[in-house]
């Protein structure tokens, strides 16, 4: 048995080895999605294919990295100098613009002892709209789809495979750079692992791997049978999927039994027309995270957490969509809406513990130059923070990434700086976190101007139902989109492609969180 | 003759240094006005002070200030629509898997912050000047507002700062200090800029307050001011720029212990500074580790500084009992008023009180005898907190203690095993009075086996205040790309930027035929966010490839360069140092040998005070090794040994 100690310092030191993979992609990194936003994250397996460790990055890559590293790994011949590169959503990936390369590390040894992995969001992966997440209802309308390929064999690359990628995306030098800062990281991830067997010896490092995973799943048992066993339902409802079909329901059976739980997410809604698919990725991905959540301190974040959660989905549904299904906002809305689904089951079993709901959007705005317009070509892809939903006894944060992602924004300075773009507010709505003896948080205003024609994409949730509160708690306010053309105001769907004119504005109004708890009132005074 | 003076949360510590000699002194801090202990304590030490004469001072006013939240009632002057940047920050939340996270609370209230109608472009274009029927307006809110600083952030103002500097000559009739974004940091990156222009001033009216009284008693001494990166600044240049003291006594301290390390020859160390209200830690390899990442209770100050670790946990840290029934320490400290229960005032138990009740502390020889302690009051107390534990007045002190290692070997691990370096591979150096009781415990629990106490452990954040030199960073963003580069125009910039900062230095006083100049270029790949720092050479497009190949196996050699920023450091010749020898001196009448409890139980301790230690000699422990500032426990585990200059060496035998 591994000491208390011992758990420690090798718990830190395959963290590390994940934190540094991470600074080494952003800091080489070229686009302001990976490089100012951090949308990205790194891991480490074991010779299985198993968690070792990933990085604190992005909820929503959580269960996903897995599902990416099981899908390369099985029946492959690797080879020292290996990378394999993928996004189909269909065989390990989550959407198309999340890249993931993987390779495998020898240290010595006749077969890989570890893998490497690190998974970036990539501003455009080419399809019919610039920044690829469109409103489509076809994946291969949203961008090229990469199944798992050999991106570089035993060291030399593949290079009439990147050369046609390139030629099917738009701002191909970005796509590049980004792809050898990936390259970059996965590198320095080798090296530093190579480094720890030369220092602790193979066995050792794997019999702490194993220690580690043990300790993580005692962990999370421990959690689980902290909560009463039963069966909680829920259900909650998607906007709508930007095609026309509205009020989509998710539903959750929930079964708790000691230190076991069963996800069942069967009868929810099948799949759409629109993009709001996801793939069974995201669903574990959400719920590993509101699990991660309900532990009383953190813990090493591996393999070993996600052994006592399992989970039930019905391919050709909403949570676990087939092929074609577009689902470019599966991964960043129906993400949010399963973590309100599963808090909104844990409520029933945990009355009182558990937040209303937060903004449940992440707000995607994916901007492009117009095809026919002359202006330089770009594209830009960002994501709009909320209010979180208010907790057990204090407010919820204003203006924050919540839940499935923790993307930071990029500085106003430098997408001015790189876009065609003025961003002229960036503010708290006052008044749109819900009331109750706690405050929902506050939504933002973001408002672009165009200084250039281009093409937008949104991609947003909460526009219809707001984010619920929770015991008595009001609901915060819905999101808006509005576009003011010659300061005429036009309010625009939750989900859409359009085309904007020079001197645009573009205003998105995130939602606030909801409230929690019965306001108190005050006494009224009587006049004697 | 120079002084160095460090101001702590319990103590004030003073070296001076006097033809080549080395002198040490203690007081006790007086945090209601720190400038009195701080003219004690001088006056304690030498009989006159003479025109040429200097005091380093590193503060601790401007931390503290800020962390009470008793910086000035500042207005925030920012471009329409940016009100609320500093609460909404960059939009992520401090912890990922939490439901309960919280986030710092912003130190600026929403309704002093005031928004222009202004605006300049990403290039510097100018699009709209603020209008003067707008400012009037604003003054008088200011006025009415009784503000007491200014903040001016204007975005894309470090391209071109037109509009913060003519919003900054409009208010100039108010008479309140200024800062202007474009001059205290002048890069891109709103936010940072805003939070560092911002904490810059809030804290400028309390630092010029208390500078210009120690100034006027200290007189005709020159009073310099000890910085965040190493070096120090005159009077006048602090009051600008209160922003770079944030960290000045742990700098301090870390620079001396670098020194200290230098001159016996260890590259690799680890500074274990544990003072009564907080503890810092730093890992160095060789060179001083520099930051511009640092975090003041969670606002980012994007200036340079020393990258040291920092947790509010020391000797005068309070024990108390949760609701939970679990014994915690701190992060309430008893400070220097009212003290430990032992100093005769407080009657809240202090790690400082359980090392005296385990018999880890002389009471008559705590600080060469300086300060009288009062052990009765702290066994009194003691046993009443044991029958709340229910354990025995012993066990409730040996815990106490354990959980205060248990929180100095988190910080100790977040510089070194979490960011992948083992501490074996380091001397554990330690600074500051309460760190040798703790320094065998930590080392054994880390796997260090070699701890140094320097001569001056107890005062070393003051040795390097003595021993460092005047240093100016100075920063400008010019964002040139590689077609556009000329040396001779770099050279240029950097001569403007050179002789701007001697006008500058120039009007504070100060000759700049003194200085020597370190120039460096910030550049990345056109399209990339992250620079590398690279010395301006003949040659440095080359290095630069070279060092992105070092650190991220791959270079762009068909790709433009980027040049974001110029960086200029001026620096003085900094004294070099050297240790006078010490041979076994002091007669002082010692116990010889004391029981002291280890362990779980009482052990037989040689007493000896550290200036009657034959250099050489080697004796194990367990013992107590005092001297005038600090005193050290050496554990069973570890065998001690004095160096010629009266520098304690550890080491662990088993």
């Amino acid at each position: 048995m591994a000491t208390p100690i011992e758990l420690e310092v090798f718990n830190k030191l395959f963290a590390s080895v994940a934190e540094e993979m991470g600074i080494v992609l952003r800091r080489s990194a070229f686009s302001a999605n990976i490089k100012e936003r951090r949308d990205f994250s790194c891991a480490l397996f074991d010779r299985q294919g198993l968690l070792l460790a990933q990085a604190a990055h992005i909820p929503v890559h959580l269960g996903a990295m897995p599902l990416a590293m099981a899908a390369v790994h099985s029946g492959r011949k690797w080879s020292p100098g290996d990378v394999v590169i993928l996004n189909d959503p269909y065989k390990g990936g989550t959407h198309l613009p999340d890249i993931t390369l993987i390779a495998p590390v020898y240290c010595g040894e006749p077969h890989p002892l570890f893998f490497v992995a690190a998974r970036a969001h990539h501003a455009d992966v080419g399809g019919i709209e610039p920044g690829s997440m469109p409103v489509a209802t076809d994946i291969r309308q949203e961008g090229v789809i990469i199944p798992p390929t050999r991106l570089v064999r035993a060291g030399s690359a593949h290079h009439s495979f990147l050369e046609d990628f390139l030629r099917r995306c738009r701002s191909a030098t970005e796509r590049q750079g980004d792809l050898d800062a990936q390259l970059a990281a996965l590198r320095r991830g080798s090296l530093r692992l190579e480094e720890l067997v030369a220092r602790h010896g193979r066995e050792r490092l794997e019999e702490m791997g194993a220690e580690l995973m043990a300790y993580s799943q005692r962990a999370m048992r421990r959690c689980i049978s902290r909560i009463p066993d039963g069966i909680y339902e829920w259900q909650d409802l998607l906007d709508d999927d930007g095609c026309e079909t509205e009020d989509i329901p998710i539903h959750l059976r929930l079964t708790i039994r000691d230190d076991q739980v069963e996800a069942d997410f069967t009868q929810s809604s099948p799949q759409v027309k629109g993009g709001v698919n996801a793939v069974r990725a995201v669903t574990q991905s959400a719920l590993v995270y509101v699990f991660l959540c309900l532990m009383d301190q953190s813990y090493p974040i591996n393999h070993g957490c996600f052994e006592p959660l399992a989970l039930h989905t019905r391919p050709g549904t909403i949570c676990d969509a087939k092929f074609p299904a577009p689902v470019a906002a599966g991964n960043v809305e129906t993400s949010q809406r399963l973590v309100d689904v599963l808090l909104g089951a844990l409520a029933l079993a945990l009355p009182g513990e558990i937040p209303a709901a937060s903004c449940g959007s992440m707000n995607n705005v994916a901007i492009g130059n117009s095809p026919d317009s002359e202006g330089p070509e770009f594209t830009y892809y960002e994501t709009i923070g909320g209010g979180m939903g208010a907790r057990r006894d204090m407010d919820g944060l204003d203006g924050v990434h919540t839940h499935m992602t923790n993307t930071l924004n990029t500085p106003v300075e430098a997408i001015e700086h790189s876009y065609p773009l003025l961003i002229e507010t960036y503010r708290l709505i006052p008044g749109s976190g819900g009331r109750g003896r706690y405050r929902g948080g506050r939504g933002i205003r973001r408002d672009y101007r165009f200084l250039a024609p281009a093409r937008v994409s949104l991609l947003s949730e909460r526009r219809r139902h707001p984010p619920t509160g929770t015991r008595g708690g009001e609901p915060g306010r819905a999101g808006e989109n509005i576009l003011f053309r010659k300061k005429k105001p036009q309010r625009l769907p939750g989900k859409v492609n359009l085309e904007v004119l020079v001197g645009d504005l573009l205003s998105i109004r995130t939602p606030g969180g909801g409230g929690f708890g019965r306001k108190k009132k005050l006494p009224i005074k009587r006049k004697i | 003759m120079r002084i160095g003076v460090d101001t702590g949360g319990t103590f004030t510590d003073f070296v001076l240094e006097k033809e080549g000699g080395l002198r040490f002194h203690k007081v006790v801090s007086t945090p209601h006005n720190p400038a009195e202990a701080v003219c004690r304590g001088i006056d304690e030490l030498c009989e006159s002070l003479y025109p040429g004469d200097e005091v380093i001072h590193g503060t601790t006013v401007a931390t503290n200030g800020f962390l009470e939240r008793k910086g000035a009632r500042t207005a925030v002057i920012t471009t329409r629509g940016f009100r609320d940047l500093l609460c909404i920050g960059r939009q992520n939340r401090p912890e990922l898997y939490n439901l309960q996270v919280r986030k710092v609370a912003p130190f600026i209230r929403r309704s002093w912050v005031f928004e222009v109608n202004e605006r300049t472009l990403a290039d510097g274009t100018l699009v709209r000047k603020p209008e003067n029927g707008h400012l009037g307006k604003l003054q008088d809110k200011l006025i009415h507002g009784r503000f007491e600083s200014i903040a001016v952030v204007f975005l894309h103002s470090y391209v071109n700062p037109t509009n913060e500097e003519l919003v900054g000559a409009y208010l100039q009739d108010l008479g309140l200090p200024v800062s202007l974004s474009s001059r205290v940091l002048p890069e891109f990156r709103e936010y940072e800029r805003l939070s560092t222009t911002c904490i810059n001033a809030y804290l400028g009216p309390l630092l010029s307050h208390y500078f210009r009284e120690l100034e006027q008693r200290l007189r005709p001494v020159v009073l310099l001011v000890q910085q965040s990166n190493g070096g120090h600044m005159t009077v006048p240049e602090a009051a600008e720029r209160p922003v770079h003291t944030i960290l000045s006594g742990p700098a301090g301290g870390l620079a001396g212990a670098r020194k200290i390390a230098d001159f016996l020859g260890e590259p690799r160390i680890i500074t274990f500074d544990m003072g009564g209200t907080s503890t810092d830690v730093a890992l160095s390899d060789g060179d001083l580790p520099y930051t511009r990442e640092y975090r003041l209770d969670d606002f980012p100050v994007g200036v340079q500084v020393l990258d040291i670790h920092t947790i509010g946990a020391g000797g005068g840290s309070i024990a108390w009992l949760d609701r939970g029934g679990a014994l915690r320490v701190g992060p309430k400290s008893a400070g220097a008023d009212p003290g430990p229960v032992c100093y005769g005032k407080g009657n809240e138990l202090t790690v400082t009180d359980a090392n005296l009740f385990l018999g880890r502390l002389l009471p008559d020889y705590f600080l060469g005898g300086g300060l009288t302690l009062y052990p009765e009051r702290t066994e009194k107390t003691m046993h009443h907190f044991a029958s709340r534990l229910g354990v025995s007045p012993l066990q409730a002190a040996e815990g106490i203690v354990a959980v205060a290692n248990a929180n100095m070997s988190r910080a100790l691990r977040a510089v070194s095993v979490e960011r992948g370096y083992h501490p074996r591979d380091y001397v554990l150096v330690c600074l500051g009075g309460a760190s040798g009781l703790h320094a065998c415990e930590l080392a054994l629990e880390l796997n260090i086996h070699r701890i140094i106490l320097p001569i001056a452990t107890g005062v070393l954040s003051a040795l390097g205040m003595v021993s460092g030199s005047h240093r100016r960073d100075l920063s400008r963003t010019v964002l040139l790309k590689q077609h556009q580069l000329q040396t001779t125009e770099l050279e240029k910039l950097f001569q403007g930027l050179e002789s701007d900062a001697f006008q500058e230095l120039a009007r504070t006083g100060i000759e700049a035929t003194d200085f020597s100049s370190v120039r460096k270029l910030d550049i990345r790949y056109h399209g990339q966010s992250y620079e590398i720092p690279i010395p301006h050479t003949k040659d440095f497009v080359d290095v630069f490839h070279q060092e992105h190949e070092r650190l991220f196996g791959h270079a762009f050699l068909d790709r433009d360069i980027e040049i974001t920023t110029l960086r200029l450091s001026l620096e003085t010749e900094s004294p070099a140092l050297s240790l006078p020898r010490q041979g076994a001196a002091g007669q002082e009448k010692l116990p010889g040998y004391r029981p002291l409890y280890y362990a779980g139980t009482f052990v037989d301790a040689a007493i000896s005070h550290r200036t009657r230690l034959q250099p050489g000699q080697k004796f194990a422990g367990p013992a107590l090794i005092l001297d005038d500032s600090s005193t050290c426990l050496v554990t069973p585990e570890f065998v001690a040994q004095a160096d010629i200059h009266g520098n304690l060496h550890l080491e662990r035998m088993r």
